[in-house]
């Protein structure tokens, strides 16, 4: 129904017999209709009134202007039109609106609708214009698509392990993720096909471009989309039903095809950002460097790990949902479980995502200084404090799960003294890493601080504080890990408060070394700084990976002191967990918005111009609304993949006794 | 910063520290010093906009104390009950009642009595410069070009210093009007301004940029600014029109040596 309306709105009205060009390009029609009576009488009535014979007396009423034979209002003095012309154009009203001038005329035509007619560059979408429609669907298929690549690869890790482990309940864990996968997997399919008609709907001379460059990958995509639609449906159906290892292949079946997938359409969208193999007027000149592209595999990679983290969040909102609503103590052991395996997850493919991204900002900057300026320092860099915002906040809830998880460990109330000086660290580093450089002021206030700069603030509006603070956030989160995985185990080994002290000294000494670096950077050349990160990074990661190898040892003959009671977390970490989904889900939008924005007034950077009415770059406020409606219609089309997926293990409908249906 | 501020309040703090609070009135003492603190206790004072966003993280942060475990926040419910419920604290029920509408009056107040002001923007620090522009006829590849004249200050250091003399002329004749004697922004002219000059004694202008990209905004001043983050208000003249292509070298020069920065340098091209 929706769609019908739609395409009657786009489509116009039937068009009656051409007006010669002399009278588009003066003022008549803004006051005349052919067949309505707007300020003046319709060109109808006046045909009705005189024949060819007044028009010389109409040309002088049209030059002088005045009011009194149709009514009040005066028309407007027209000296300036030729005589010549003016004839002409009377001639034209009276002949083709005389009673019975169109006698034999064919039905009304809908414009543009001529076999072999060459298409409009472009087609308006009504109301809210093309580029924001397709925005929010290519953001919404975009979503979708991620949470379908996702939930394959870690079901399969997870299941692996299950068949590692011989522990059932990771097999159950698994099964129950790829439950949310079939009616994801129809939906981004629906989307995507939306997504498409759009495109070839609003923008019928870009999509013909893309298709002479690209249209050799169509067939791979769809043979790999046939491929995953057998892969997807035999491995969620055929669970248990095979033998452990050829069920196990086909998991990785569905991974491979769905990457292939992913591979596919991120070289038409990052050809577009960063075209390759064609000549400077957009000719194609190598079909492989199109798809290689400067910038393809830093989106693939750096889209396969946001993928995993946000395929977590949401399975762990999932779990949040289901725990939420769980009558029984047991499901909310279950559910207690899979959203703290689900929270996991998204951590672990949160962690390296940083570095992904750093990868793709510095191929961005090496394909065109312009656009990583644009991006960066120019009129992008304010929506990467909205990021750092929402960063941060992602980490604070993260720890704050993990405190609040220790709630079901018996024994970790020993902890609690430490959380207060966790969370000092977590905030100290959220707000230095949320300060912007420039800072919005109005001229008084900018001018007590003497710029858009702060004196004391403004050093932490810049790149070495920030690597600083999100490595001291990121050592600080690792902290809350560790305690929780501890919080129920007694080292017995005799080297244990050795093991500590030594532990203790690896984070102390990482910490000093990055904010050290955090510090020299102020002092050193910009070519230097920006190579700091490196060790920064190292520091950390040797201290995350060096403590683990010691924990492991340290607690391997562990004393248990106390149970962990699945269930026992207080319901508020659930609203964490949706915390966690959502702001993944907001980043995502805002990043994916950057990504595609940064071409600006460009289809393909620097080849093909935007030359529609929509090739203006939004402000941030406006964008960040668009993005926000995209995220809130996410978590509406969400809301039902729950509930459809709930329904597989909800009650039969039996007839009421009585008899009656 | 602003110590008659900042000692008195940490002296309170600790102070309230031996009269051993409840958890509650502990929050509140916090949230209200480190509303003072970033109101009152930091000079030059930061723009209300930093404020709330570090009060709303602070705020946040707070609340996730208060909730982190359980003890916490039955110890939060008791005492709210207490302050509600207990005869003791009646007092201070009612006078909660009557100063928290008087606050919320007087900001009323406040706002509605101030100065209408501009409102604030979100400045734009370094707008992407166009890969070339053309000078005076001459085309300038902005992304590669450099300061002809930075070699000189290794090998020749009288006509490097005869440089940045010209330069300090230049800068005397036309630039300290608006970017005033210390080259803090702060001009006789300044006042009149919105947004104010750069202020090239700031560590993180003149010093994180390439000389290519300071001879962009002076060759083009206001009227150059890309269209990306249009409206723009600059009121930086396009100096093209008065000054030469050496001479506006030079004035880069005297910028750099004056304030005592080291320009960017040109990454290497790949």
């Amino acid at each position: 129904m929706l769609a019908l309306a739609v395409l009657a709105f786009l489509t116009p009205g039937p068009v009656r017999a051409e007006a010669p060009p002399l009278m588009k390009q003066s003022d008549c029609l803004a006051c005349h209709q052919p067949d309505r009576k707007v300020v003046g009488p319709s060109f109808t009535d006046i045909a009705g009134r005189y024949g060819t014979a007044d028009i010389p007396k109409l040309v002088q009423k049209v030059k002088q202007g005045g009011a009194g034979n149709w009514g009040a209002l005066a028309m407007s003095p027209h000296p300036d039109l030729k005589d010549a012309d003016l004839g002409a154009m009377i001639g034209w009203i009276l002949t083709a609106h005389a009673p019975g001038a169109n006698p034999a005329k064919g039905p009304d035509v809908i414009a543009g609708t001529k076999p072999g007619q060459e298409a409009p560059a472009y087609r308006n979408f009504p109301v809210i214009g093309s580029r924001v429609a397709i925005w929010i669907v290519a953001q919404l298929h975009l979503m979708f698509a991620a949470f379908v690549l996702a939930v394959p690869m870690f079901a399969f890790i997870i299941e692996l392990i299950g068949y590692r482990t011989k522990d059932e309940r990771y097999d159950h864990l698994a099964h129950e993720f790829t439950k949310l996968l079939s009616t994801s997997f129809s939906f981004t399919a629906s989307l995507g096909v939306l997504l498409s008609f759009l495109l070839i709907f609003l923008y019928p001379k870009l999509m013909s471009y893309m298709t002479a460059i690209f249209g050799w990958t169509f067939l791979p995509y769809v043979l790999l989309f046939f491929a995953e639609t057998v892969f997807l449906y035999s491995y969620y159906y055929g669970w248990g039903k095979f033998h452990p290892k050829v069920h196990l292949l086909l998991g990785l079946g569905l991974n491979i095809t769905g990457m292939g997938i992913l591979f596919i359409a991120d070289s038409w969208l990052t050809f577009m950002n960063s075209p390759n193999g064609v000549t400077e007027s957009g000719e194609l000149v190598n079909r492989w460097a199109a798809v290689h592209n400067f910038t393809w595999m830093p989106i693939n990679v750096h889209r396969i790990i946001a993928n995993i983290a946000f395929g977590g969040s949401i399975a762990g909102a999932y779990a949040a949902f289901k725990f939420l609503d769980a009558k029984t103590d047991e499901e909310r052991a279950h559910y207690d479980w899979m959203g703290y395996i689900g929270n996991f997850i998204a951590i672990s493919g949160l962690l390296p995502l940083p570095f992904a991204g750093y990868w793709l900002g510095k191929e961005i900057y090496a394909y065109s200084q312009n656009m990583g300026m644009t991006l960066m320092g120019g009129a992008f860099s304010w929506l990467f404090i909205i990021q750092a915002v929402l960063i941060g906040t992602l980490f604070l809830a993260v720890n704050y799960y993990l405190w609040l998880g220790m709630e079901r460990i018996e024994g970790a109330e020993r902890f609690r003294k430490f959380i207060k000086y966790l969370l000092g660290g977590v905030t100290v580093c959220f707000l230095v890493w949320a300060t912007p450089h420039s800072l919005v002021a109005t001229v008084e206030e900018s001018r007590k601080m003497g710029g858009a700069h702060h004196p004391a603030l403004g050093v932490l509006g810049v790149m070495s504080a920030k690597n600083t603070a999100v490595n001291i956030l990121i050592l600080t989160t690792y902290v809350s890990f560790l305690l929780y995985r501890r919080g129920n185990k007694k080292a017995t080994v005799p080297w244990a408060k050795t093991g500590d002290r030594i532990e203790f000294l690896i984070f102390a000494s990482s910490a000093i070394f990055v904010i050290f670096l955090g510090v020299l950077g102020y002092f050193v050349e910009a070519k230097v700084r920006i190579r700091l990160s490196v060790p920064q990074v190292a520091a950390v990661l040797f201290a995350m990976i060096s403590v683990t190898v010691i924990d492991i040892f340290m607690f391997r003959k562990a004393e248990i002191t106390g149970e962990i009671r699945w269930g026992k977390i207080p319901r508020r970490a659930q609203y964490a967990l949706f915390l966690i989904a959502i702001t993944f889900t907001w980043i995502m939008g805002l990043m994916g918005y950057v990504r595609a924005g940064i071409r600006q007034h460009w289809h393909v950077y620097g080849v093909m111009r935007d030359e529609s009415i929509n090739a203006f770059t939004p402000t941030l406020g406006f964008a960040a609304k668009v993005v926000s409606v995209t995220v809130l219609l996410f978590f509406g089309f969400l809301a039902i993949i729950f509930w459809l997926t709930g329904l597989t293990t909800s009650a039969d409908w039996k007839p009421r006794k009585d008899g009656q249906a | 910063m602003n110590f008659w501020v900042v000692v008195p309040m940490v002296l309170a703090l600790i102070g309230l520290r031996f009269l051993k609070p409840g958890i509650l009135l502990w929050l509140a003492a916090w949230w209200g010093g480190c509303f003072i603190f970033l109101r009152f206790g930091i000079l030059p004072p930061l723009p209300s906009s930093i404020i709330g966003l570090f009060m709303a993280i602070l705020t946040a942060a707070l609340a996730l104390y208060g909730t982190a475990d359980a003890d916490k926040l039955s110890a939060i419910g008791k005492s709210l009950r207490a302050f509600l419920m207990e005869r003791r604290f009646a007092p201070w029920l009612w006078g909660s009642l009557v100063v928290i509408p008087l606050l919320v009056g007087f900001n009323a107040y406040r706002q509605a009595t101030s100065e209408a002001v501009a409102p604030a923007t979100g400045r734009t620090i370094h707008p992407a410069p166009p890969s070339e522009i053309t000078f005076r006829g001459k085309k300038i590849d902005i992304l590669k070009a450099s300061n002809p004249f930075r070699e000189l200050e290794g090998k020749d250091k009288a006509a490097f210093a005869g440089h940045v003399a010209g330069g300090r002329a230049i800068y005397y004749k036309n630039c300290v009007f608006c970017h005033g004697d210390n080259m803090e922004g702060d001009g006789l002219y300044s006042h009149g301004l919105d947004p104010q000059p750069a202020n090239f004694a700031d560590p993180t202008t003149i010093a994180m940029l390439q000389e290519s990209y300071l001879f962009w905004r002076i060759a083009k001043g206001g009227p150059g600014l890309p269209e990306e983050s249009a409206p723009w208000a600059s009121a930086m003249p396009a100096w093209e029109a008065t000054l030469g292509e050496d001479e506006i070298w030079d004035v880069i020069l005297f910028l750099y040596s004056f304030t005592g920065r080291k320009p960017r340098a040109q990454e290497r091209a790949e």
